[in-house]
């Protein structure tokens, strides 16, 4: 068994400043029925072991996938080379000094998904293509079926031993109509961090059906005009614009890496005095991340106060270097890979105004929705976002009056949020155990939302 | 690989004695040194050397998966695992089994030793003469500062390896090599950047060296960049971007899954005119550096070069062994898979455009008002089911007369595929480039639909 002494003792041997170890089990089902035939019923273990080295201030990763004392010793000794290889130029890299931290945490879940057959799950998924199949105009049905259990346990050479474990579970489905030749798609998920009782908790074909019907109103509605537009933004779209246009601008390796518009701008105002942001590891509908991947517990930190850039996500190192705290951040995707600084849950604190007042109020411009939305990208250094919505509305008289599709949103990172001026009353958030979030080519699950917000003079396009 | 070998044959034999009626092994060994570099410094180094083992099996038709990194875990279990997948899925109606070894390997050429055995020393070397060649354009015309922001280099070998209860059994191993570096500018108060992009089976150090100082040229560019007014614009593609743009919206489309499944606009279009007859796209297995080469696919099936759209005709449909069996055709050596447990799936090899005349610079003086385009993102997000194209532009420059008059950033580009590159295409370059998996010049495309101010 690994422990904060053994690897205390390799740091020793090996003449290191410190040594931290990410210990890995994860167990994931994924089940795809494509067209109602199923095209994967698939089971899969990931188990290993991941090391960070620190000599010198030089910085060493490498990785094993046994958790043999022996083997993790052989990965030290690798990742000790490498970061002395490399030594000369390095950056000089220092980690801010935290309390040790000795935890445990496990998401709840009542019913183990592992204990119900693969052939319920199928079911399950056979029962929504039936009923997506009564709607007239599908062409093309794939619906998927995901679990997963994520056990992460954090060991360090100052004496940390940190363990969670995760669960995850959801269907996706990616529907493609045809009306009248004309193609039309849209992808959906719903996910929950819980165990096999959220399967029964949903109408899934319900579910299924209500997709299956946008989908098809979907082919047969106009393609929006390419503009700039007034929008209310419901809380799937605010969430993804948060986590586009401003979340990754705040990680704090971008920031001291030169490549976010924000850096040196902690104290300015960055958005509309109504927008309050926040992330948090631990919130209803979101992600689970208790602790990160350095073993730090993650704080709720906000990184947007009443319009004033207020702080940045760190980790160890960059709390050190840009003079910060850690908040929780440094993530990984797997035991494999290193740690970058990561969003969890990111949000907007809600505000007074009702949904249909803002839109009302708005009188004329689009009420863009998120269901269908097939997400979004930024460059943080050019500080240019982009997003894509579901099916969504124009409205007219404060009224939203007819469907249109294929919406592509774009704005500049200190522009788009002063431009923030309605934030609603209602919050949610959601999360998905079918991707998340990539950056430098890691996949880490988040969650994100918010209350509607409705924006003034969006760049809308792509249709 | 031995381990994984042993383990995979194990594996493949326990699993026909439990009672499987077909099984299908798949087994990845990847060795990969990484260093990450931050405000023009390493900010780490990290080598790893993965395992992945995917066992398809079939009980009939009757077909389940099950995929490990853990060479240890009890091989028993796993089959159990295997077993019970397989006996809960429904029959596929479609299913004929796993392929027969049919056809040998092509020869492909995709290993390069110093690549692939390249020390942590050698990779910083490299790395800090490709960052200065990058930086050296900016720093000779007397910007502030130029920096390395963020970036990566990567550089190793991947192994795989093929079996199945029919008799195929195959392996192979390719190097690989990855960079890409985003350079900052600041000048006044003004900021420019632009990312240098490069994977390739082999280094090639003049081709970096060349990559890298044009690249440097064009990050001079962009200072003080904004969004144009909307409308419609010509629209000069770079061979990145247009590699961006037709793997995201075009590729899929010619896939015979997607086809046979009713998410391809090309269903029932193969012998027409989709495209303008200037466009050719060919998918090539052979080019020795490009990173989609290979000698056989994940099915072990021999790879080929073949014509996709000839001259703006739909002429092949991309086959995995699954889709090839399904419509009567013969395999096309493209059946590629996300995951080592997952069906292989149709998909390009490399996906290359034939050449035409002219290059981005050539296009960017003959049209009369147009937008040349150097980066964008969000062009994943584009629907190769309805072939609706979405990118939003961060690095453009708007170029009236011959002459560059502004840059653009903050706008998107959007339209039809099928109709940007039929009716709407003016010009195929002949500056060919390696993007990723796509081969591809310069496209000039008229009166797209740009949404900006």
């Amino acid at each position: 068994m690994l422990d904060p002494d053994f690897i205390d003792a390799l740091c020793s041997k090996l003449n290191a400043d410190f040594i931290d170890a990410r210990v890995q089990r994860h167990y994931s089902e994924l089940v795809l029925l494509d067209n109602g035939v199923v095209r994967e019923l698939s089971s899969s273990y990931i188990n290993g072991v991941g090391i960070r080295v620190v000599v010198g201030g030089s910085v060493g990763y490498s990785s094993t996938n046994s958790v043999e004392r022996d083997d993790v010793a052989k990965a030290a000794t690798r990742a000790y080379k490498i970061a002395k290889a490399v030594s000369e130029k390095s950056i000089s890299v220092q980690l801010y000094e935290r309390p040790t931290v000795r935890a445990r945490a496990i998401a709840n879940y009542s019913i183990d998904p592992e204990s119900i057959d693969s052939s319920e799950k199928v079911e399950l998924l056979k029962d929504m293509h039936r009923e997506i199949s009564t709607v007239s105009g599908i062409a093309s049905s794939v619906l998927r079926f995901g679990y997963e259990r994520d056990q992460r346990y954090y060991i360090s050479s100052d004496g940390d031993s940190v363990e969670y474990e995760v669960r995850m579970i959801g269907v996706s489905a990616a529907l493609v109509s045809h009306v009248d030749g004309a193609y039309e798609s849209l992808r959906d998920h719903e996910s929950k961090v819980a165990g096999w009782e959220f399967m029964k908790s949903v109408d899934w074909r319900d579910w299924a059906s209500w997709r299956a019907k946008l989908v098809v109103e979907s082919a047969r509605a106009p393609r929006v005009e390419p503009g700039r537009y007034d929008v209310v933004l419901d809380n799937d779209m605010v969430g993804l614009m948060l986590h586009e246009a401003f979340g990754h601008a705040t990680e704090g390796d971008s920031v001291l890496a030169g490549g976010s518009v924000l850096r040196g701008r902690l104290g300015q105002v960055v958005a509309g005095e109504l927008v309050s942001i926040v992330d948090d590891g631990v919130v209803e509908g979101g992600a689970y991340v208790p602790f990160d991947d350095e073993g730090t517990p993650k704080k709720r930190t906000y990184t947007v106060r009443r319009g004033v850039l207020e702080g940045f996500l760190h980790s160890l190192v960059t709390a050190r270097a840009l003079g910060g705290e850690p908040t929780g951040n440094a993530r990984v995707m797997t035991y494999r890979d290193p740690l970058l600084v990561r969003q969890t849950n990111t949000y907007m604190e809600p505000g007074d105004w009702g949904v249909e007042e803002m839109i009302r109020d708005m009188g004329r411009g689009l009420y863009v929705r998120g269901r269908g939305a097939s997400g979004g990208e930024v460059n943080p250094l050019t500080g240019a976002f982009t997003f894509t919505s579901g099916p969504s509305y124009v409205v007219e008289g404060g009224e939203p009056v007819r469907l249109v599709k294929g919406v592509m949103l774009t704005g500049l990172i200190l522009e788009t949020l002063k431009r923030v001026d309605a934030v609603g009353k209602d919050l949610v958030i959601r999360t998905s155990v079918f991707g998340g979030c990539g950056k430098s080519g890691q996949t880490v699950r988040v969650g994100d939302g918010g209350p509607h917000v409705r924006v003034r003079e969006i760049t809308i396009g792509g249709g | 690989m031995p381990d994984v070998v042993e383990v995979s044959e194990r594996l493949l034999r326990n699993s026909l004695e439990r009672g499987l009626s077909e099984v299908e092994v798949y087994a990845v060994r990847t060795l990969m040194k990484t260093l990450t570099v931050a405000d023009d410094r390493v900010l780490e180094g990290a080598v790893r050397e993965d395992y992945d083992i995917g066992v398809r099996g079939a009980l009939g038709r009757r077909v389940g998966s099950v995929s490990t990194n853990v060479l240890s875990l009890d091989v028993g279990r796993l089959v159990d695992k295997l077993y019970a997948s397989a006996r809960s899925s429904p029959e596929d109606p479609y299913w004929s089994g796993f392929p027969t070894d049919v056809g040998g390997l092509s020869q492909v050429a995709c290993y390069d030793e110093s690549t692939a055995g390249i020390s942590e020393e050698e990779l910083a070397g490299l790395l800090s003469h490709v960052a200065g060649k990058l930086k050296e354009p900016a720093l000779a015309r007397g910007v502030d500062r130029a920096t390395i922001a963020e970036g990566m280099v990567a550089s190793g070998e991947v192994e795989v390896f093929i079996a199945n209860s029919h008799g195929v059994s195959k392996s192979v191993r390719c190097s690989g090599a990855m960079m890409w570096l985003t350079l900052s500018l600041k000048r006044g108060g003004a900021h420019s950047d632009k990312t240098l992009s490069y994977i390739r089976r082999r280094v090639d150090l003049k081709e970096i060296e060349a990559v890298s100082i044009r690249e440097g040229e064009r990050a001079l560019m962009f200072f003080n960049s904004s969004p144009i007014e909307s409308g419609k614009y010509d629209v000069i593609l770079t061979p990145s971007v247009a590699g961006q743009i037709l793997m995201s919206v075009l590729a899929p489309a010619f896939s015979a899954l997607n086809i046979l499944e009713g998410r391809s606009p090309l269903k029932g279009r193969l012998g027409d005119r989709v495209l303008n007859e200037k466009i050719t796209v060919v998918d090539d297995p052979s080019i020795e550096v490009a990173v989609g080469s290979r000698p056989f696919d994940d099915e072990g099936i021999a790879t080929r070069t073949k014509n996709v759209i000839e001259k703006g005709v739909f002429k092949t449909m991309l086959h995995s062994y699954y889709t090839s069996r399904r419509m009567g055709s013969e395999p096309t050596g493209n059946g590629l898979r996300q995951r080592p447990a997952s069906q292989p799936v149709p998909s390009f090899t490399n996906l290359v455009v034939r050449p035409g005349k002219g290059s981005s610079d050539s296009f960017a003086e003959e049209v009369k008002k147009g937008l040349v385009v150097y980066e964008v993102i969000g062009s994943w997000m584009s629907d190769p089911a309805t072939g609706r194209l979405k990118a939003t532009i961060t690095h453009g420059m708007l170029v009236e007369g011959g002459k560059p008059v502004k840059p653009v950033k903050g706008v998107i580009l959007g339209g039809n595929v099928y109709r940007l590159l039929s009716e709407s295409l003016q010009g195929v370059g002949g500056d060919l480039e390696i993007v990723d998996y796509v081969v591809t010049p310069s496209l000039w495309i008229s009166s797209a639909d740009i949404a900006g101010r």
